[in-house]
């Protein structure tokens, strides 16, 4: 453990270059079961050191592809590399691979100690050495006045740190955590996402975690895969995720948004900015990710609820050029505390989502609205 | 190199799905073939009493000796029918009988504090473990004409002469439910204790009465229990042998007791296997079709 | 309510009576069963002398043990194989044929393993007589079906997900079943071991079809006893018996259960 020397993921980005060489490749990946398909020609690359977040809803797929990691399910295709070497065939107890599941499934009838131990024995390691590493891990986790204790005689945070540990002594090339912070309460959760991160950090794990938590995959990983019905939707960093979704799926998914039509109005060829229609006037936005732009086509825009600024009647500045906006009336505010939640009933009819810390503002109140057009996102789907 | 593992996994389940198939093939499966070969054939006075499947006559081939003569008998003689109705008559009554007292039991059991009904459930896992041939005994003492139920109720003076209970229908129905309550107990009680009493609370407070309550919720909730504890009760009262042999008169001629007969007494072999033959597909089409229906839940197999 | 609570009192008076009345009449001094006259353990001490009886209940605990045994070691098999493996060849017929001891009337079962061990005996000799042996694999049959469920159940309960972290953590699937599967599961083969030793101490039928002319078992002795009336000495032996039986559940609620919670 050379602290020092750990190369941080998060710093580094080795996604975003060309030259890396990704440390875990599952490729295309596909199962089904009973004929209905669960996963879907599943592609991830990882690196190491990285903290991978996949996030989706019930059904998505994202356990079946921890467990096809794991090694208690076989895919139907595709393959598993890891630092250059197909896994598929390893058994999941000869797998550099190990797992922290979401029940923890500590062993009821060992203590603290036999269960973080219990990795190690399997490796035939001296007594001794076995004895030293336990303590160190026990000591990492916090668990040194503990270390006697069966698994019911601990609160939820400490099962959470055995089962941790556990996993962590085994020193795998890679852990998966299978919804680590389902079974803990808000407060204990935000604590300990903090903690978990750096361990992942001080000691350079590479993991994977599945939850079904945005805010969770947000706060936790370097880069997040969004999964639906068994087919990876996008993969990107929290920030790329959120400002950048690729489709009205992952808009929807990771944070509130309104979404609002549009229509391709005029491209320019020389890749200027295409304009685009909207109902509330032309935008200008380059859309180099979609290939198959063309004059006429319909499309769709979201836009988060924190970029919308609202404007009291008569209190409306001039709009810069890179600016929308529309007239409208609050129909209900909800207040959240840090901040509160505007529903608006446009002119043209359709709801909106405002989030603002604004005071000036109350029901019934006719309003205008704007935002920028950078904060816009365009999607086809 | 590591060595595959699929190796050792395969060896492991091996052994583990061996040596239980090896046992049931052996001690089931070819007793249950025994069983039907046996019913084919015909009683003779000889050692051993039956005749043989096969002979070895002057061709190659054996030649199969297939008799019905079992089955022909079963069909004709008046006897094996009316012996299999009046066991099948006497069941569904002892069944209705242990569900009516079984049930109202189970009810007021759910509603005690967790103590009470463990207490209460190891009252009645008691008798169940006791020796079933002790049961039925004791019962004997009870019911004889010098027996105790007799002599307080001359005590009393509530009958001037003993009332003749032993040796009847009556005594063998008794002895059924008596042994076969527990089996009735124990998975309703299964049933309403997984059942989430939220929702009687939640009957209750939309305004149903306590028999709405139990016939719109509580009832179509645990059937599958109830259904279980019937076939629990059923299949073992009819095939039963030990109750009316000690209990019942002469007049009480039960299946159970004319498989015993057939065998031991008359030294008939291939009609006690038939009988039995019978026997076995009567109980095991109905529970095969109810498998089909409650697989789904996996009730069954929960319960018992 | 009320009436509920009447077929409560009302079932366990039925449930109980008759077992009182017979331990009450076990320490009845008179030869005529059923006057009672003074209290006396005289019956008791009649037991002592029998060597029939001490002789059957000797042979009837030596085959309950060893078929409850040999049930729980083959039931742990079957329970592990329909755990692990959902699908093999002949599951259905496998499951199928652990049922039928559970549902076929003993009477079928007894008859059934008869002929097998009359036909093996005309072919191979074997079993060269009939007695413990052939009653011990009666109640392994009889009672391996109960054995598997109650071991099935307690694996289904909670043991995939631990099997899965054993296998994660790089244990053999020798090394899961030794350190993990054994002793999470010793409840559940305690239970298994004592329902079939009971059910072999109950038997009766099964074990009079199967036995030859050696051995008789308990069951068997007090069922020719009580066949043609009733007998005092036997009230005693009953008694005892309900007494094993209260020790034995006492044991098992206090020792087994417990721990498993």
């Amino acid at each position: 453990m050379s602290e020092a020397q750990v190369n941080i993921a998060a710093d580094r980005k080795p996604w975003a270059q060309k030259t890396e060489t990704p440390f875990i490749q599952i490729k295309n990946i596909s199962k089904k079961y009973d004929g209905i398909t669960v996963l879907d020609d599943v592609s991830i690359d990882i690196y190491k050191g990285e903290f991978f977040g996949l996030l989706g809803g019930s059904g998505s797929g994202k356990t079946t592809l921890l467990r096809v990691l794991a090694g208690f399910e076989q895919p139907d295709q595709g393959d598993i590399i890891i630092n250059g070497t197909s896994i598929l065939n390893l058994a999941a107890n000869r797998r550099p691979i190990n797992m922290m599941f979401q029940s923890y499934a500590l062993f009821p009838h060992m203590n603290v100690r036999k269960n973080i131990s219990f990795g190690l024995e399997q490796e035939k390691l001296s007594k001794a050495e076995i004895a030293e590493r336990v303590a160190h891990y026990i000591h990492l986790v916090q668990l040194d006045d503990f270390a006697n204790r069966k698994p019911q005689q601990l609160s939820g945070g400490q099962r959470q740190r055995v089962a941790l540990a556990r996993c962590l002594i085994k020193q795998p090339e890679f852990i998966l955590l299978d919804e680590p912070m389902a079974a803990l309460d808000n407060k204990l959760r935000e604590q300990t996402q903090f903690e978990l991160v750096a361990l992942q950090e001080q000691l350079g794990l590479t993991m994977m975690v599945v939850t079904h938590d945005q805010k969770e995959a947000m706060a936790l990983s370097t880069r997040i895969g969004v999964m639906q019905a068994g087919k990876i939707e996008q993969i990107g960093e929290p920030q790329q995720i959120y400002n950048q979704p690729k489709n009205h799926f992952v808009a929807n998914f990771i944070g509130a948004a309104n979404f609002f039509s549009a229509r391709i109005k005029a491209i320019n060829v020389e890749s200027q900015p295409i304009a685009i229609d909207t109902e509330f006037g032309t935008a200008h936005a380059i859309l180099n990710r979609f290939s198959n732009t063309k004059i006429g086509q319909k499309m769709e825009f979201a836009i988060r609820p924190e970029y919308i600024n609202m404007h009291p009647r008569g209190t409306e500045v001039k709009l810069a050029d890179d600016m929308l906006q529309a007239k409208a009336r609050v129909e209900d505010v909800a207040f959240r505390g840090e901040n509160s939640v505007y529903r608006l009933k446009l002119n043209s009819g359709q709801t909106c989502m405002v989030s603002s810390a604004q005071a000036d503002i109350s029901w019934d109140q006719e309003i205008s609205i704007s935002w920028q057009v950078k904060h816009m996102m365009f999607l086809m789907d | 190199m590591k060595k595959p593992l699929s190796n050792k996994i395969n060896w492991f389940k091996g052994v583990l799905l061996g040596v239980p198939s090896l046992w049931l093939a052996v001690f089931l499966f070819l007793p249950l073939m025994l069983i039907l070969k046996m019913s084919f054939a015909e009683a003779i006075l000889a050692q051993p009493p039956f005749t043989a499947l096969l002979n070895w006559g002057e061709g190659l081939l054996p030649e199969l000796n297939i008799s019905f003569f079992s089955y022909a008998l079963l069909i004709e003689d008046n006897y094996y029918i009316g012996a299999l109705l009046q066991s099948l008559t006497l069941a569904t009554i002892a069944t209705s009988c242990t569900l009516l007292i079984a049930l109202p039991m189970v009810l007021a059991m759910i509603k005690m504090p967790n103590k009470w009904q463990n207490i209460f459930l190891i009252l009645v896992i008691l008798p169940f473990w006791t020796s079933f041939l002790i049961r039925v005994y004791s019962w004997k003492i009870l019911l004889r004409n010098d027996g105790f139920i007799n002599q307080i109720l001359l005590y009393f003076g509530l009958i001037n002469d003993p009332l003749p209970m032993l040796y009847s229908q009556f005594a063998v129905l008794i002895g059924i439910v008596y042994s076969y309550l527990p089996f009735m107990i124990l998975p309703l009680f299964a049933g309403l204790k997984k059942l989430d009493y939220a929702l009687v609370e939640a009957a209750e407070d939309l305004g149903a009465k306590p028999l709405t309550i139990f016939f719109r919720v509580i009832l179509p909730l645990i059937y599958p229990s109830i259904i279980a504890g019937i076939i629990l009760v059923f299949i073992p009262a009819t095939g039963e042998f030990v109750i009316p042999d000690l209990l019942g008169g002469s007049d009480s001629l039960l299946i159970g007791k004319l498989i015993w007969i057939e065998f031991f007494n008359n030294r008939d072999w291939p009609t006690a296997s038939a009988i039995a033959l019978i026997l076995l597909i009567l109980f095991a089409l109905p529970l095969l079709i109810l498998n089909k229906f409650t697989r789904k839940s996996q009730k069954w197999q929960d319960l018992v | 309510m009320k009436k509920l609570k009447f077929s409560l009192i009302f079932g366990y008076a039925f449930l109980y009576l008759p077992i009182l009345v017979l331990i009450a009449y076990s320490f009845n001094d008179s030869d005529r069963v059923m006057l009672f006259t003074h209290f006396s353990t005289r019956w008791y001490a009649a037991l002592w002398q029998d060597a029939e009886l001490i002789g059957a209940a000797l042979l009837s605990f030596k085959i309950a043990a060893i078929s409850a045994s040999f049930s729980v070691l083959i039931g742990l098999c079957a329970g592990m194989v329909l755990h692990r493996y959902s699908q093999f060849r002949g599951r259905t017929l496998f499951v199928g044929l652990l049922a039928v001891p559970i549902i076929l009337p003993e009477i079928i079962l007894g008859l059934c393993l008869l002929l097998l061990f009359i036909a093996s005996h005309d072919l191979l000799g074997l079993p060269s007589i009939r007695g413990s042996l052939t009653i011990s694999i009666a109640h392994i049959t009889l009672a391996l079906g109960y054995v598997t469920i109650i071991i099935l159940a307690s694996l289904n309960r909670n043991l995939q997900e631990l099997d899965e972290a054993a296998a994660d953590l790089g244990a053999s699937a020798f090394t899961i079943f030794w350190r993990i599967t054994l002793p999470l599961l010793r409840p559940a083969l305690a239970s298994g071991w004592l329902l079939s030793f009971m059910l072999s101490l109950d038997d009766l039928i099964v074990a009079s079809f199967v036995s030859g002319p050696g051995a008789k078992t308990l069951p068997m002795l007090i069922f020719s006893k009580i066949r043609f009336g009733v007998n005092p000495e036997i009230n005693a032996v009953s008694s005892l018996l309900i007494l094993v039986t209260i020790l034995i559940l006492s044991i098992y609620l206090l020792f087994v259960r417990k721990k498993a919670k």
